[in-house]
């Protein structure tokens, strides 16, 4: 099951077959169906994931038709519109072609389909949607065959839950009646029958809005077919231009522009060679003359490589691959190979060539917008701003050092001083490459003002224990060893207190468990000087009495 | 940035050096060569661009470097109630190229977020000439 936040809570988006046994129904609440269930495994709806897969399904459909288009907002987002006019006798007829169509969408995909091909699009989309065998439409309820076609299946993938079923839709006539194939899997209307077809369906198959369709069958309306032999000028009139609108445009009075799939472009070179290459520097050569000519492109769509492979053929039959990554997106030719260079010299040392490399090529596996910039007329000694060069010696540490051995600092929200912060590797958002904001404007915002007087110079990785002694067990240290040194404390400052983080913890600190209770205990820090000027800063944990009778004491930190 | 060896820590350095992407370039090392070591000043003074080994205070062989500081602990400056105003720090210099060796004291201003000279030792001519060449020298060396 699948929920998505609406109003008044979580609400369910989609079903598998098992919760729709249970009487679960799409926009119920989540309390609602889990007080019916008792049982109920949920997701968050995630619609880029289904976005992505609709439209790599729709790529994938063009193997039958040129002109694919994926369902927009308006059309349920779940499907696909394929333009087959001219291209069904490509499979034998349009029988053959849903019937390949169904065939592969479930052995590819696990994809149970409902498919429909009909004159116009708006009339696949509602066959598809609301059609059943004629006995079926008459006495079905409307409206209740919705989840059905939603939930079918329930085998396939999360990402995939919203696209199950594709629809058809054909211009040339076919003379033949309406046909109803296998257990009314799909179907196929001919030319001229629209009306015909679209009057028993329910209102909901015009694709209206739901506010629309509610007003409608609040007003009587339930079938398509009592509102088509109405007078136009009051529905006009009353409602929104959509409903005159999806009628025309079913009934193929109104023209239904489709927005074909344009397939992303692939940027890719290959050259066979006459003799094989052994040599470092052939490859170089070679990739250098490949990256010259995967520019061009790259400069005519206004994209950048973010990652390339360069992938070695040898005369045996193996192939070496070797994967680059950039942190800005670049088409700079003489970055990458020195990048490329950088990383066959590491390859080099583990392997060798055996009988050569018969044929190279250059693949970007990620390209990503980067617009267009005015070289400086003379080159300044710096080339470029300075996200971009950084950007670049990054590229160039990583290469050589592993791709997380650059690393910068983020900020964490945890008052301790160890959590405070972490390592993460850098990324240069493309933001300041453009200049647009200067470093650090976006990064810096969410480090909260320090108070530098009371935090070390050096914070030490671990908190060292130490042996302390105060003159009464909640105040300051007199004297403490650390190290093998007896340090006397000429002065001190503070406590600082720092509390125990107990949100973290996720039972209550039970004697018994130690570790859990060490977390629990709160901190408090003293800035301590001895008299040579060296600066400690100390804690000791746990309160006094309160939380525990000897409190231990710990170095955290260096200020000189 | 964190290496395995220290052979990568000097070409890192190096590479950083050369792509003048960065203001200054920073590095903890503890063993170092006199070679390795005049390449290194060779790079800075070539891209202009101050170089900073922080080195462990045992370590004390013969070095290229242009500067060698010496940083060490100074009793904080408390106001009347004992409470640390402003940190203090014991510089000296050990080794200066065309400049002439001494010791300072320092302290933070943790408002303006600048070192000054400690206010029993300042002068202002001193003053001026030390933060001149703490920005001049393109390499410096400091050990702490």
């Amino acid at each position: 099951m699948l929920a998505v936040t609406g109003s008044g809570g979580p609400r369910i988006a989609a079903l598998n077959e098992a919760a729709e046994a249970a009487g679960l129904a799409l926009g119920e609440t989540l309390a609602d169906a889990r007080a019916k269930t008792g049982r109920v495994q949920t997701r968050a709806v995630d619609t880029t994931a289904d976005d992505t897969a609709l439209r790599r399904l729709a790529l994938w459909a063009t193997r039958y038709t040129p002109t694919a288009s994926p369902w927009g907002e308006e059309n349920g987002a779940d499907g696909l519109f394929l333009d087959i006019e001219g291209a069904a006798h490509l499979f034998g007829g349009e029988e053959k072609l849903l019937a390949d169509l169904s065939f592969r969408l479930t052995k590819n995909f696990g994809l149970p389909a409902r498919l429909a091909i009909a004159d116009t699009p708006g009339m696949a989309w509602a066959l598809a949607r609301f059609a059943r065998a004629p006995s079926s439409i008459l006495s079905r309820p409307a409206g209740e065959d919705d989840h059905a076609q939603h939930g079918g299946g329930g085998k396939y993938e999360c990402a995939e839950q919203a696209a199950p079923p594709p629809s058809h839709f054909v211009r040339s006539p076919s003379p033949a009646p309406l046909r109803y194939a296998g257990e009314d899997k799909y179907v196929i209307l001919p030319s001229g029958q629209e009306a015909q077809a679209l009057a028993p369906l329910a209102i909901e198959a015009l694709r209206l809005s739901p506010d629309t369709c509610r007003t409608l069958r609040r007003l009587g309306f339930k079938t398509v077919g009592a509102l088509l032999d109405k007078p136009r000028a009051p529905f006009a009139a009353r409602f929104p231009a959509e409903l005159l609108q999806r009628i025309d445009q079913a009934l193929g009075r109104l023209e239904e522009p489709l927005k074909p799939i344009v397939a992303p472009p692939v940027y890719h070179t290959l050259r066979y060679l006459l003799e094989p290459i052994f040599t470092q520097e052939a490859i170089v050569a070679l990739a250098r003359r490949h990256m010259q000519t995967l520019a061009q492109v790259l400069v005519r769509d206004d994209v950048g490589a973010r990652g390339l492979r360069l992938s070695l053929y040898r005369v045996d039959g193996g192939v070496e691959t070797i994967d680059i990554a950039l942190t800005l997106p670049s088409r700079d030719v003489a970055h990458i190979v020195r990048l490329i260079d950088l990383k066959l010299e590491a390859l080099a040392a583990a392997e060798d060539a055996g009988f050569g490399f018969e044929a190279v090529g250059l693949a970007v596996t990620r390209a990503e917008r980067m617009a267009a910039r005015q070289n400086e007329l003379i080159a300044g000694d710096n080339g470029g701003d300075g996200a971009e060069g950084c950007a670049l010696l990054v590229d160039t540490l990583r290469q050589r050092l592993g791709p997380h051995s650059v690393r910068g600092f983020a900020p964490v929200a945890s008052h301790l001083p160890e959590r405070a912060e972490k390592l993460a590797p850098i990324t240069i958002s493309s933001s300041l490459a453009t200049g647009e904001l200067r470093e650090g404007t976006n990064g810096a915002a969410a480090w909260p003002e320090p108070d530098r007087t009371t935090r070390p110079l050096l914070l030490l990785p671990h908190a060292e224990p130490t042996e302390v002694m105060a003159l009464i067990p909640d105040g300051p240290p007199r004297r403490f060893r650390w190290r093998g040194v007896t340090y006397e404390v000429a002065g001190a400052q503070g406590p600082e207190r720092i509390g125990a983080e107990w949100w973290h913890l996720s039972a209550p600190p039970a004697p018994a468990n130690a570790s859990a209770r060490l977390q629990a205990l709160t901190r408090d820090y003293y800035l301590v000087e001895d008299a040579d000027g060296h600066r400690f800063w100390l804690y000791r944990e746990g309160l006094y009495e309160r939380e525990t009778v000897a409190a231990r004491w710990f170095v955290h930190g260096l200020f000189a | 940035m964190e290496t395995a060896h220290r052979k990568d820590t000097l070409w890192a350095m190096e590479e950083a050096l050369h792509s003048r992407a960065v203001a200054a370039v920073a590095g903890f090392i503890d063993q170092i060569d006199l070679k390795t070591n005049q390449r290194l000043q060779l790079a800075a003074t070539d891209c202009g661009l101050p170089l900073f080994l922080l080195r462990p205070a045992e370590f004390l062989e013969a070095s290229a470097a242009a500067t060698r500081w010496r940083v060490g602990a100074a009793p904080a400056a408390r106001d009347r109630f004992g409470l640390i105003t402003r940190a203090r720090w014991r510089l000296s210099l050990e080794r200066c190229r065309n400049g002439r060796t001494g010791e300072w004291m320092v302290e933070y201003d943790h408002v303006a977020h600048r070192f000054s000279l400690a206010a029993a030792l300042a002068d202002p001519a001193i003053s001026r000439s030390t933060s001149e060449t703490g920005e001049r020298e393109p390499s410096l060396r400091r050990a702490s």
